[in-house]
């Protein structure tokens, strides 16, 4: 319970950072997709479930608060969420099972998951570029007429996603106790336990 | 010793009772892991019940969007809203905050910076101001000596920068920064905007000195411009410290009057004639005990010399020999100022007719008065402003040539008809008293 309080907060924080913060961090007028962010790293460090449910308190949260759009954001964010978490959150136990024994079969290396340090940026420019994508779609069926401008600014918006997803992971993740904060917390009990 | 193994026994029964408390903490831990299928059982459950909530919610707010007129479809937005609101407003403010602090910083080292470059560039225009202020007196000083140089070209000046003044003789000699190779020689005329600076002496191939006018060891032939009357111009440097000359050796029956130029006669040194040294200032010769010289007023300004120009004119020694005869000028210097009488009736001015064109003068002058004859030379009812000094008999000031002087009235005479205008009387007395 304690990690979904803690996805739950992190998600909040992003929200906060990116309705706050990031009007003051534009890159030739484009904001970065904190949230995405946030999703990569709930994809990546926890895993499907926990990306499902910040993907749909960002898309909540966004339409609650922020939306221009009618039920945009709601959909765009659990769905482009959901469909990135199949390719880059950790493979299923079964799955490993399965690819462990093709690979004791046929003698074949198998990769397994990628490090998952590249694997969070990827997902979250991923997941820009497809929020980005349908609102092109959108302004162009509105009526604008699609540019290249529009195409460049998609871009630097998602290269600048990439960018926030490879400083930010680590702090996020570092609050997600992946890097050796559970193991180092039970070491200590178990060392409390022996000495009593 | 009892008291000893009395405290022994109550440490041995804590630490008895922290171990029990320790298993059982232990042992409910391990039946909790014991059971992993009932936890895991809660977890799922809990994460379905949340994974519902939340597509509730987002299918209350997609339906709310589709139909606006069910107004309990909006209620979990406005939930969210009414719990984000505050939350959102005090994370905006503070961080609007920072960023305004953050901007503060950047806006002060940029007016920092903004400063810097305006400083640097106050500098740079404060000494390219002092450099145009510099060239243009520069400029000033070269346009005079062009125009001397062009008016009196056939004298042969050659320009010359003074690198060095004598200090400690208050300005007596100069150097300047051409000599022989410019073919400068001992004794030749140095001249500035019109006057006279001196001559040139110790010349070396570069450079030369120059003696001014104001040192008491320089003695230059001049003249009276106006009455030709010759003399010699000494320094007063050494004398009384001042940058004034006197002029010595004048005829004894002759007064300059002040304002008189004087200028070189040519006469004993290779000087162009006619170079003006200065205005007669002070002219009281013959009037005070030991009082053998006229001072004048230099027109060079010698604390202010820093071009000058060098004649290079040096005349053969036949002209040089016949000049002291000469009259006529070749040097044509600055116009003389010329002294200007003025008439006063019960001592204020009436009007100031120059002293050779003033009819009624003469005409005043040729009547015989009653009572009081003036004085042979002095002009009846005038009184010459600068001419507060005693009457010496035998010694008047020179007239201009051209102006008739009066004659004295042999014996008095009937007084005449007064003038209407004033009383030649009162005029006597006032000018007299």
């Amino acid at each position: 319970m304690r990690k979904v309080i803690k996805a739950f907060i992190l998600t909040i924080i992003f929200y906060l950072f990116q309705v706050c913060v990031m009007q003051h961090l534009k890159i030739y007028g484009v904001v970065g997709n904190l949230l995405a962010v946030n999703i990569a790293v709930a994809t990546v460090s926890l895993g499907k479930k926990y990306a499902f449910g910040a993907s749909c308190l960002s898309g909540i949260l966004l339409e609650a608060m922020t939306s221009s759009v009618g039920g945009l954001y709601v959909v765009l964010y659990p769905v482009f969420g959901m469909l990135f978490a199949q390719v880059f959150a950790d493979m299923s136990d079964e799955k490993r099972e399965k690819l462990l024994l093709r690979q004791s079969d046929n003698g074949k290396k198998i990769r397994g998951d990628m490090n998952p340090h590249f694997r969070i940026p990827l997902d979250a420019m991923c997941i820009a570029a497809g929020i980005e994508a349908v609102c092109l779609i959108y302004v162009t069926l509105s009526g604008t007429d699609i540019s290249y401008v529009l195409f460049a600014r998609s871009m630097v918006s998602v290269l600048y996603t990439g960018v926030l997803a490879l400083v930010l992971m680590f702090p996020a993740r570092a609050y997600l106790h992946m890097y050796g904060g559970r193991i180092r917390r039970a070491t200590v009990e178990e060392k409390q336990e022996e000495r009593a | 010793m009892p008291r000893k193994q009395k405290d022994g026994a109550a440490v041995s029964e804590q630490d008895s009772l922290n171990k029990n408390l320790l298993q059982e903490k232990h042992r409910s831990k391990k039946s909790r892991k014991s059971d992993p299928e009932a936890h895991h059982r809660l977890r799922n459950v809990a994460f379905a019940l949340i994974v519902v909530l939340l597509l509730l919610v987002m299918g209350f707010m997609i339906a709310s969007r589709l139909l606006p007129e069910y107004s309990f479809l909006n209620i979990p937005r406005r939930a969210i809203a009414w719990v984000m609101q505050p939350v959102q407003s005090y994370f905006s403010s503070g961080t609007g905050w920072f960023v305004e602090y953050i901007q503060r910083l950047k806006l002060r080292s940029n007016i920092e910076y903004e400063y810097e470059q305006l400083y640097e560039k106050y500098d740079a225009l404060l000494s390219q101001n002092m450099m145009v202020n510099e060239l243009q007196t520069q400029l000033n000083e070269y346009s005079e000596l062009m125009y001397e140089m062009q008016t009196h070209s056939q004298f042969d000046g050659v320009p010359a920068k003074v690198i060095s003044t004598d200090s400690t003789n208050y300005f007596s000699t100069l150097q300047i920064n051409i000599g022989s190779d410019q073919g400068i020689q001992d004794y030749m005329a140095v001249v500035k905007a019109g006057g006279l600076v001196g001559y040139t002496y110790d010349v070396t191939e570069t450079t030369a000195k120059v003696q001014t006018i104001i040192n008491s060891d320089t003695s230059i032939p001049a003249l009276i411009e106006s009455t030709r009357y010759q003399g010699t111009v000494k320094g007063t440097m050494g004398i009384n410290g001042e940058p004034t000359c006197r002029m010595y050796y004048l005829s004894d029956n002759h007064l300059p009057r002040q304002g008189d130029t004087v200028v070189t006669s040519g006469v004993g040194v290779e000087f162009p004639k006619g170079i003006p040294i200065g205005v007669v200032r002070e002219s009281t010769r013959g009037m005070e005990e030991g009082k053998a010289f006229v001072v004048i007023e230099p027109i060079v300004d010698f604390e202010r010399v820093e071009y000058v120009i060098v004649y290079r004119y040096v005349p053969p020694y036949t002209e040089q020999a016949e000049r002291r005869d000469e009259t006529d000028l070749i040097y044509t210097g600055l116009p003389t100022a010329r002294p200007v009488p003025t008439f006063f009736v019960s001592g204020e001015s009436v009007f100031n007719p120059s002293a050779v064109e003033t009819p009624l003068v003469v005409e005043a002058a040729q009547r015989p008065a009653s009572e009081n004859t003036p004085a042979p030379g002095s002009t009846m009812g005038i009184i010459v402003s600068a001419a507060e000094t005693p009457i010496v008999e035998n010694l008047s000031y020179d007239d201009i040539p051209g102006t008739p002087t009066p004659e004295p009235t042999p014996s008095p005479t009937p007084t005449p008809t007064p003038v209407p205008t004033f009383s030649l009387n009162s005029l006597t007395q006032d000018g007299e008293d």
